[in-house]
């Protein structure tokens, strides 16, 4: 298992490189410096500023000064704020987007999971056709459109719950920005595990299982469970992707100091650092959680694991 | 006394397609200890029998008829009284041990947890008795075998497997669904020799559905041969083997290769296609087959004829004419 | 339960295909509610009584919908005609949609053939780049394009289709691998036909049903990746206009405004809607499993 791990782990690596190396080359190939826009800047001061954030060095230096830095585990200056590291900037925000994104996942699981399985035993019933139905409709609406809708009314008109502020994470201020960011989750789950769990009670494992004389509830829980789950295992990788590119515009619309917000900020300033700091902090998130995935995946499926 | 006693079984699948009709007015019985071959090709509606007898049909199934075993109704019986029945009274085994078998459960687990649902054993008595049971079916090192996963197992001896998980409630009917299609020609020989001994050590009654005629030959005392969902002919293995009346049992047996033949040219071939079992069909399903039919064939199912411990139903040939 | 023989009949597979799509209701009503939706998002800005980028100093602005007056979906708040800037919206958002997902498909049609069809070690690559290029965060990268390179609609077509053809890549692979094994094919590489011309005349045929069915699927999440860049402020640029656009203006003014918010979010929402109803259908049209 160790061995496993450790194999896996290693394929996790050029996928690294790949992502730092041309977020970096795609950010220096871009037209126009970051301090273009501030008009008033000298050219001393600009070669000044150029030295110090060493923007008047060879590509390839600038690289390996990158490399050598993130080794260290250092993202670099602010190019905006320069009194602000990169990573000081993701230490304040991450808890933030960590709370709302980690909750989101946690209810898209629960209650996708729940609702899948929910509908595909009573396949094909109301129930099911009811849940399909809220499925579809959670896959069609954006959460950038299913966000403000929310606030129209539940915090606009109904005035239960604030339409947005973070007030250090009480949880009136939770609801809305976490089911807003679990909800096209919990709907693609929902899909997944309905049609995995109806696949595999066509299983002639199950039709054994029921020929042994098994409780309708011992054939479900110890039997198709855990095979219909696989899927929906292998789906928390996109499904991680899906909630921080999500949380971008979650905490935009509820102005929630997270991660995202920066990072949305900075793209707009083009900030450099940041945007490349955010999006490398991302990667590596997203390709450690699909590494956890893989490995979880090895627990239960016995097939998968290595002899 | 039959043990089992089927009445104008009918099986009809609701598809998108149209009413699909598995099996048709068919009645058979089987006495203790007896084991009964159904025969039939792909289609025939042979495991489709066993599947209604055991009522694991999928849910657009509609079935017809009466399954009295030890004189109950099966098909009248709460869904709650079924599960005492399968697994404990009737046990089964399937075609694809590959597959029948749960890969995410090691096989102690899928054994003993039959002995711990039907009898409420401990299950750590259910293991120790399924350890019994995997050496029973001569599978060595059994007790470290229960810890495995079925992929780390042979095809042969996953086929043990599931014969033991069927046989650990020792039930009085086993019901072997093309028990040996899916395994190599030797471990084939294997696999049946150990449902005979069986049979004789647990005193089981066996119905035993392959398309297989030498299994059949092997192993059973009575054969029922099946096409389109219907029953063609009925009666002890040996006379219909030596002597087989009905026109498709007849074409069935010449169709058998045999090592003096040259296949190209000598080995008949039964022309044309199984019926479809969407259309509605009156006559006998083999009419358009047949070398003997007439009109009247394909117009009205003839009846069962009955004599001596034989049944036959066909037009034109008669039991006792022959 | 074993399988049931099907009946030998001569209907080809898109005749049987079109004939269980014709009995999913939902698919059916999708079809014909996107249809309409279309026809009016490309003909009804020549018949709308106000151009979308024309601010109407003479109305009141923000003023509310109304079927007498002549903004049917009211103005925004700079007092320009909202039924005109939700279908011109529309123009932009389907026409990214139907552009990129264009994209996406020739780039993942073209990788999965290869790979599936070669076989071996260029599968082994060429699929191995798939899945790290999977485990990226895809959409960071869209939006790093967008903010390096500017807010062009060609880059937008191209950035989100590039990055949106994995899924598509995996599912032709593994048919072609399929397909690789058909008597046709070796039929074909028997008789001295190139690789080139089999992968174009006997592979890639064969692929249109799953092509067809993930290209409907791919439609509604392209048009979600453009509204959800257009929202952050990294799509179309004003005056021009697209669904998400919209949903951000009317978002920020929604208090005093919610139909500069309703309007356009229905539109994209049913669109989406409509275009996922049809994806399903056709999957199980050309799919039939029992789900």
């Amino acid at each position: 298992m160790l061995r496993y791990a450790f194999i896996r782990l290693l394929s996790a690596i050029p996928a690294l490189l790949i992502l730092i190396t041309l977020t970096f080359f795609m950010m220096r190939a871009a037209p126009g410096g970051p301090f273009d826009r501030e008009r008033d800047v000298s050219p001393e001061v600009r070669a000044k500023l150029e030295q110090a954030y060493h923007l008047d060095e060879s590509l390839w230096k600038q690289y390996g000064r990158y490399l050598t830095a993130l080794s260290q585990g250092d993202l670099g200056p602010s190019f905006k704020y320069g009194d602000r590291s990169v990573n000081e900037l993701i230490a304040v925000g991450f808890p933030v987007s960590l709370k709302i994104g980690g909750l989101a996942m946690l209810l898209a699981l629960l209650l996708g999971g729940a609702l899948g399985i929910v509908a595909a035993l009573k396949q094909n019933g109301v129930i099911d056709y009811g849940v399909m139905t809220l499925a579809m409709v959670g896959i069609s609406i954006p959460n950038y459109v299913f966000a403000p809708l929310a606030i129209l009314l539940f915090a606009v008109t109904l005035g239960w719950l604030p339409a947005g502020g973070w007030n250090d994470g009480a949880l009136s201020n939770l609801v809305l920005p976490v089911l807003a960011l679990a909800a096209p989750q919990v709907a693609y789950i929902a899909r997944l595990m309905r049609g995995s769990m109806i696949e595999v009670l066509h299983a002639p494992y199950i039709r054994t299982a029921r020929a042994k004389g098994l409780s309708e509830r011992v054939v479900i829980l110890r039997h198709a469970l855990r095979p219909a789950l696989l899927p929906v295992l292998s789906y928390l990788g996109p499904a991680s992707a899906g909630i921080i590119t999500g949380s971008v515009v979650i905490e935009q619309i509820f102005g929630i100091p997270g991660i995202g917000r920066y990072f949305v900020t900075a793209a707009l300033n083009r900030d450099y650092t940041v945007v490349m700091g955010v999006v490398i902090f991302y990667g590596v998130l997203v390709i450690l959680f699909n590494f956890l995935v893989d490995l979880l995946y090895g627990v239960l499926d016995p097939r998968a694991r290595p002899q | 006394m039959s043990l089992l006693n089927v009445r104008n079984l009918s099986v009809s699948f609701n598809t998108a397609d149209g009413v699909v009709r598995a099996v048709t007015d068919l009645s058979f019985t089987l006495a203790t200890g007896e084991t009964l071959g159904i025969v039939g090709e792909s289609g025939s509606g042979k495991s489709q029998t066993a599947m209604a007898i055991l009522r694991l049909l999928a849910r657009n199934a509609a079935v017809d008829g009466e399954v009295l075993f030890d004189g109950q109704d099966l098909l009248r019986l709460s869904a709650q009284d079924m599960l005492k029945v399968r697994g404990q009274r009737i046990g089964m085994i399937f075609q694809d041990p590959m597959t029948a078998l749960n890969p995410h459960l090691r096989i102690g687990t899928q054994l003993a947890e039959v002995l711990v649902s039907h009898r409420g054993q401990s299950w750590q008595q259910a293991m120790a008795e399924s350890a019994r049971m995997m050496q029973a079916v001569h599978i060595p090192d059994a007790t470290a075998r229960l810890q495995h996963y079925p992929h780390e197992l042979s095809g042969g001896q996953r086929q043990r497997v599931m014969i033991a998980m069927a046989l650990l409630c020792r039930p009085q009917l086993l019901i072997a669904d093309e028990p040996t299609t899916a395994l190599d020609v030797t471990v084939q020989a294997q696999i049946l020799r150990l449902l005979v001994e069986l049979r004789r050590e647990f005193g089981l009654s066996l119905i035993l559905i392959t398309h297989d005629l030498g299994v059949m030959a092997e192993v059973c005392d009575r054969s029922l041969v099946m096409y389109g969902g219907r029953a063609m002919e009925q009666g002890p293995c040996r006379a219909l083997l030596t002597d087989p009346v009905h026109p498709y049992t007849r074409a069935l047996i010449a169709s058998r290769p045999r090592l003096d033949m040259d296949v190209e040219r000598d080995l008949p071939v039964i022309a044309g296609a199984p019926p479809s079992p969407i259309e509605r069909i009156f006559g006998c399903p083999f009419a358009p087959r047949c070398e003997l039919a007439f009109d009247r064939c394909n117009r009205q199912m003839p009846d069962l004829e009955t004599s001596a411990g034989r049944q036959c139903a066909c037009h034109a040939v008669s039991l006792c004419k022959k | 339960m074993s399988r049931l023989p099907q009946p030998e009949q001569g209907r080809s597979l898109w005749q049987d295909a079109w004939r269980r799509l014709r009995r999913n209701r939902a698919a059916l009503v999708a079809m014909i509610v996107l249809g309409a939706l279309v026809a009016l998002v490309i003909v009804g800005p020549w018949f709308a009584p106000w151009s979308y980028d024309y601010i109407d100093f003479d109305g009141d602005w923000g003023a509310a919908p109304s079927l007498s007056g002549s903004h049917w979906f009211g103005t925004d708040s700079l007092g320009r005609d909202l039924f005109a800037r939700t279908l011109q919206g529309g123009r932009i958002s389907l026409l990214v949609g139907f552009v990129a997902t264009l994209v996406s498909l020739l780039i993942g049609v073209t990788w999965g053939a290869v790979a599936g069809y070669y076989g071996g070690r260029i599968d082994n690559v060429m699929m191995r780049i798939v899945d790290i290029l999977y485990a990226m965060p895809f959409m960071f990268f869209v939006i790093l394009l967008m903010v390096l390179f500017g807010h062009h609609l060609v880059l937008i077509f191209v950035a989100i289709g590039a990055v949106n053809w994995l899924d598509m890549a995996r599912i032709v692979r593994g048919q072609t691998l399929s397909l690789r094994q058909k008597e046709f094919v070796a039929a074909a590489v028997t008789s001295g036909l190139g690789s080139g011309a089999i992968i174009r005349h006997h592979i890639v045929p064969n692929l249109l049903g799953v092509v067809v069915v993930y290209a409907t699927l791919t439609i509604p999440q392209v048009i979600l990746v453009e509204s959800f860049l257009s929202f952050l402020g990294l799509g179309v640029q004003e005056p021009a206009t697209s669904w998400g656009m919209l949903v951000n203006d009317g978002a920020r003014e929604m208090e005093a405004t919610p139909w500069a918010l309703i309007f356009p979010a229905a539109f994209l929402a049913t669109t989406l809607f409509c275009f996922n109803f049809i994806g399903d259908g056709l999957r199980d049209a050309l799919d039939p499993k029992d789900r």
